[in-house]
C-alpha cells in the first residue's frame, strides 16, 4: 500500500477529470465473486482466486484504489503472457521452527504472500514468532492486507516487499532500490486494528502517474530527474529517481528492508534486478517478508489487547492541532472508510468497470 | 546563541567535535567554517583503554559488579568511539544519579518471566538497559540458531543508549539484528499537540563479508536527543523544522526544543512508525507502565520503566550463509558505485561513517569536550581515581 502525503492523495479513488457518467458503487461481496470467477475462468485454484478477491476488495474498501481490482486487467494481462502463472507449484523449499522460505515460481503476491503469513501466523503460534520469506512473485499490492490477515488471528503482524527499482543512495543518482513498501498491524480489543502502511519514497509511482493524469506539478523535494537533479515535473520524475521519506534514514530503512526480502529469499534478482510488473510475460522476481508475532507469548492475549486500546485511546486525547479534526491512530481513517463503503459500496470509475464488463464478456462472467 | 558554523543536514550523521581539536574540519564539512564568538577549550583526546577502565572503575565504586560495570561501560565507549557522544561517557553524572537516587538498580537481577521456542521476556528489575538489552540479544541469538528468529522483549529498564550497538551484537554473530527502545513521550501524534508517544530510538544490523555491516540507527523523529545535545554543546541553533516548544511552536534552540516537542520523520509517517513501535516495546513486554507513562533518565524520582524489544534473524534457515554475505557485499558495491549527485564526495551505506569513525579514534583517542573531562576528573577524585 502506498500512503502519500497529504498533497498526493492518489488512493482515494477520486478522479478529477471530468466524466460524463457518474461511478458505480459497486457492493464489495460483487466485486470479490467477480475477481474470483475470472481468475478461476483463466485456471486459478479457487481458493487462490478468491484469496485475490479478497485482498483486491480489501484495497478498495480502504481507498487504496490503485491496489485494489484495476489491477484485474493488468494481473489477466500477465496470466495470458505467462509472465504470472495461474496455478504454480508454491513450495517451501527451506524451513526451521520458526521460519520458512517458500518459492512462489511466479504466482501472483497476494496468493504466494497471502500464504506465506498463513504459515507464519502458524508458526508463531507454535513458537511465539514466525518469519516466512518469498520469493520469485509479482507484485505485493497493498502490505496491510497481510498485516491484517495476522491481526483478525489476533497476533501482530509485519509485511514488506521489494518492487522495481525507484529510488537511489542517499546522495547517489542511479536507482538501485524500490518502493520498500511496509505494514506492521496489530489487533485491539475495542478499537478497530492498527495498521501503519507506509512506502518509503515521498511519493509512489501511482502518485506520480494520477499528478500526470490531471497535469498537476510534482511538491518541491519529493524527485530527481535522470541527472539527479531536483525537478517538480512528474513525467522528469518517473523517468528519474523518486526520494526516500526522511533523506537518509528513509533510504537506510529501504536498504534494510531490501535485505530482509529480495537478499534474504534468495530469489534471482534483488535490488536493481526487479523488473516492471509491464513486463507482462516474464515474473518481476518480487520477495516478500512476513513475520508474524503471537502476542500470546509475551503475556494473556486479553491483556495485550485491552493495553493495544488503552494506547489507543492515549493517542486520541491529544488535543488537535487547529484545522485537524481528530487525532488518529494510523489505520483509523482507512477502517472508517471500509466501514462506510461495506453498506454504500465500492466506488468504481467508468472507464475501468467499462474495462472490467468486457473482460468479464470474455470468459462469460457477468459483470 | 552563537552564530551557526556551517550548514549541517538536518539529523545528518556529521559526528561531533569541539572547535580546534583536530575533529573540527571534519565538523565544518557540511559548510564554511565561520568564525563562532566564544571559542571553546579544545576537546582533550583520551586513549580508549584508559577511558574503559576508568569508566569500568567509576561504577564499581557505586557498587556495580565487575561484569555489569563492565557491560555497562562497553555500550557507553562503543558510543563514544562512534561519535555518538551524548550516550557515552558523558551519561556518567547522570548514571550515577540515578543510581544514588536509587531509582536505577546497580544489580543486574535475571529474570526470564517467559519462553517460548522463539521468544522470550526478561524483567531487568530497573538495571541499565545497556547490560539487560544486550542479554536480551544474546538470548534472542541462541534461539535463532535453532528456531530461524528469536524475539526477546525487556521489561523495566532504563534508556538503553545507542540501539546500534544492540543490533551489532546479531550481526556480530552473522544474523540480522532490530532493536527498539521505548522512551517518554517525546513526539506528538499526526494531527495532536500534547507529548504522547517516544521517539522509538531503533536499529537494524546486517553482516556482510568484504564491507563492514550495515548499521542502520535512526529514531522516528525528524532529529535525536543524542543529535540535540550536540547541537546545544557546540553552541549550535538546531535546524528548522525538527523541533517544537512546549506550546508548539517551532523552535531552533536546542534547550527549549529538550523540554519542547520532537517533530515526527515523515510527518505522519513517523509518528505512525513510533506508535507501531510502541506496541513492539511497551504494549508487548507486559509491564506496568508504558507509552506517556514511561519516564525520563532525568527524573529521579522514579525508575523509568523502559521496555526493549530485540529480535535476531539467522540467514541461514534461508541460504547457506557465504551466499547471504555474498549478495549483501554485491548490493553494498552496487550502492557505493552510484555515481554521486552534485555536490556530494561520494555515496556510503548506513553505519559506515561510524566503522570508519570508531578506527580511528581507537587508534587516536576519544576527543572529550573540556567540561566533561573536567567534570569526570572531579569525579573520579571523588573516589581515589584518575582519568
Amino acid at each position: 500500500m502506498i500512503e502519500d502525503l497529504p498533497a498526493h492523495r492518489s488512493g482515494t479513488g477520486t478522479d478529477k477529470r471530468r466524466v460524463s457518467e457518474p461511478n458505480e458503487l459497486i457492493d464489495a461481496a460483487r466485486l470479490r465473486a467477480f475477481v474470483a470467477a475470472v481468475l478461476e475462468r483463466l485456471g486459478m485454484p479457487e481458493d487462490d482466486a478468491v484469496t485475490v478477491g479478497a485482498a483486491f476488495a480489501w484495497a478498495d474498501l480502504r481507498g487504496i484504489t490503485a491496489q485494489g481490482i484495476a489491477k484485474l486487467p493488468l494481473l489477466v494481462g500477465r496470466i495470458r503472457a505467462g509472465g504470472t502463472p495461474a496455478a504454480p507449484a508454491i513450495r517451501v523449499v527451506a524451513e526451521t521452527p520458526a521460519a520458512a522460505v517458500l518459492n512462489a515460481a511466479g504466482a501472483w503476491g497476494q496468493v504466494a504472500g497471502t500464504r506465506a503469513m498463513r504459515l507464519a501466523i502458524v508458526k508463531a503460534r507454535a513458537t511465539g514468532a514466525g518469519i516466512v520469506v518469498v520469493r520469485d512473485t509479482t507484485s505485493g499490492s497493498a502490505m496491510g492486507w497481510y498485516a491484517s490477515l495476522a491481526a483478525d488471528e489476533g497476533l501482530v503482524g509485519l509485511a514488506i516487499n521489494d518492487t522495481t527499482p525507484l529510488q537511489a543512495p542517499h546522495g547517489g543518482t542511479t536507482r538501485v532500490l524500490g518502493n520498500q513498501a511496509f505494514a506492521i498491524g496489530a489487533p485491539a480489543a475495542r478499537c478497530p486494528t492498527v495498521i501503519f502502511d507506509s512506502a518509503t519514497t515521498a511519493i509512489s509511482w501511482t502518485g506520480i502517474e494520477a499528478l500526470i493524469a490531471r497535469g498537476e506539478p510534482l511538491t518541491a523535494g519529493l524527485a530527481l530527474d535522470a541527472s539527479g537533479t531536483p525537478t517538480i515535473d512528474p513525467a522528469a520524475a518517473l523517468a528519474g529517481i523518486l526520494l526516500p521519506i526522511g533523506g537518509h534514514r528513509g533510504f537506510g530503512l529501504s536498504l534494510m528492508w531490501a535485505v530482509l526480502t529480495g537478499v534474504l529469499s534468495g530469489g534471482a534478482r534483488f535490488g536493481s534486478e526487479i523488473t516492471p510488473i509491464a513486463d507482462l510475460a516474464r515474473s518481476q522476481s518480487v520477495s516478500h517478508l512476513m513475520l508474524a508475532l503471537d502476542p500470546s507469548a509475551w503475556l494473556p492475549r486479553e491483556r495485550f489487547l485491552a493495553r493495544v486500546d488503552t494506547l489507543v485511546d492515549q493517542i486520541h486525547a491529544s488535543p488537535p492541532m487547529a484545522g485537524v479534526q481528530a487525532v488518529l491512530v494510523p489505520g483509523e481513517r482507512a477502517a472508517a472508510l471500509a466501514a462506510e463503503r461495506e453498506r454504500t459500496g465500492v466506488p468504481v470509475v467508468p472507464e475501468l468497470s467499462a474495462r472490467l464488463r468486457s473482460l468479464g464478456a470474455e470468459l462469460g462472467v457477468a459483470w | 546563541m552563537t552564530r551557526a558554523r556551517g550548514a549541517v543536514p538536518p539529523g545528518g550523521t556529521t559526528p561531533t567535535s569541539a572547535p580546534g581539536s583536530p575533529g573540527a574540519e571534519r565538523a565544518g564539512r557540511a559548510g564554511t567554517q565561520e568564525g563562532t564568538s566564544a571559542p571553546a577549550a579544545p576537546a582533550m583526546r583520551v586513549p580508549v583503554e584508559r577511558l574503559r577502565a576508568f569508566t569500568e572503575a567509576v561504577f564499581q565504586r557505586a557498587d556495580m559488579s565487575r561484569a555489569d560495570a563492565a557491560a555497562l561501560t562497553d555500550v557507553l565507549v562503543w558510543s563514544d568511539l562512534r561519535g555518538i557522544s551524548a550516550l557515552g561517557v558523558a551519561k556518567i553524572p547522570q548514571y550515577l544519579g540515578r543510581l544514588r537516587a536509587g531509582v536505577t538498580s546497580p544489580t543486574s537481577a535475571r529474570t526470564k518471566v517467559l519462553e517460548r521456542d522463539a521468544t522470550a521476556v526478561l524483567d531487568a528489575a530497573d538495571t541499565w538497559g545497556q547490560i539487560a538489552g544486550a542479554r536480551a540479544m544474546r538470548h534472542a541469538i541462541g534461539q535463532a540458531r535453532s528456531a530461524g528468529v528469536g524475539v526477546a522483549a525487556v521489561r523495566n529498564t532504563t534508556s538503553a543508549g545507542p540501539l546500534g550497538y544492540f543490533a551489532l551484537l546479531a550481526a556480530d554473530q552473522k544474523m540480522v539484528g532490530l532493536a527498539i527502545n521505548n522512551s517518554p513521550p517525546l513526539q506528538a501524534p499526526w494531527g495532536g499537540t500534547t507529548k504522547v508517544i517516544g521517539n522509538q530510538a531503533f536499529a537494524i544490523a546486517c553482516p556482510a563479508r568484504r564491507h563492514d555491516p550495515l548499521l542502520l540507527d535512526m529514531a522516528t523523529t525528524a532529529i535525536t536527543l543524542a543529535r540535540i545535545h550536540e547541537y546545544r554543546d557546540r553552541g549550535e541553533p538546531l535546524p528548522p523544522d525538527v523541533a517544537l516548544d512546549a506550546d508548539g511552536q517551532p523552535t531552533i534552540d536546542p534547550d527549549v526544543a529538550l523540554s519542547g516537542i520532537l517533530r515526527s520523520m515523515g510527518g505522519h509517517r513517523g509518528s505512525g512508525l513510533a506508535v507501531m513501535w510502541e506496541v513492539l516495546t511497551g504494549v508487548l513486554a507486559g509491564g506496568e507502565r508504558y507509552g506517556p507513562a514511561v519516564s525520563g533518565p532525568d527524573e529521579l524520582d522514579r525508575p523509568q520503566a523502559v521496555s526493549m524489544f530485540l529480535m535476531a534473524i539467522d540467514p541461514e534457515f534461508a541460504q547457506p550463509l557465504g551466499e547471504f554475505l555474498a549478495r549483501v557485499d554485491r548490493l553494498i558495491d552496487e550502492i557505493h558505485a552510484s555515481p554521486p549527485a552534485p555536490g556530494v564526495e561520494r555515496v556510503t551505506v548506513p553505519g559506515e561513517r561510524g566503522f570508519a569513525l570508531a578506527r580511528e579514534r581507537a587508534r587516536d583517542g576519544i576527543p572529550i569536550r573540556a567540561a566533561l573531562h573536567e567534570r569526570l576528573t572531579a569525579i573520579g577524585a571523588d573516589l581515589g581515581l584518575t582519568l
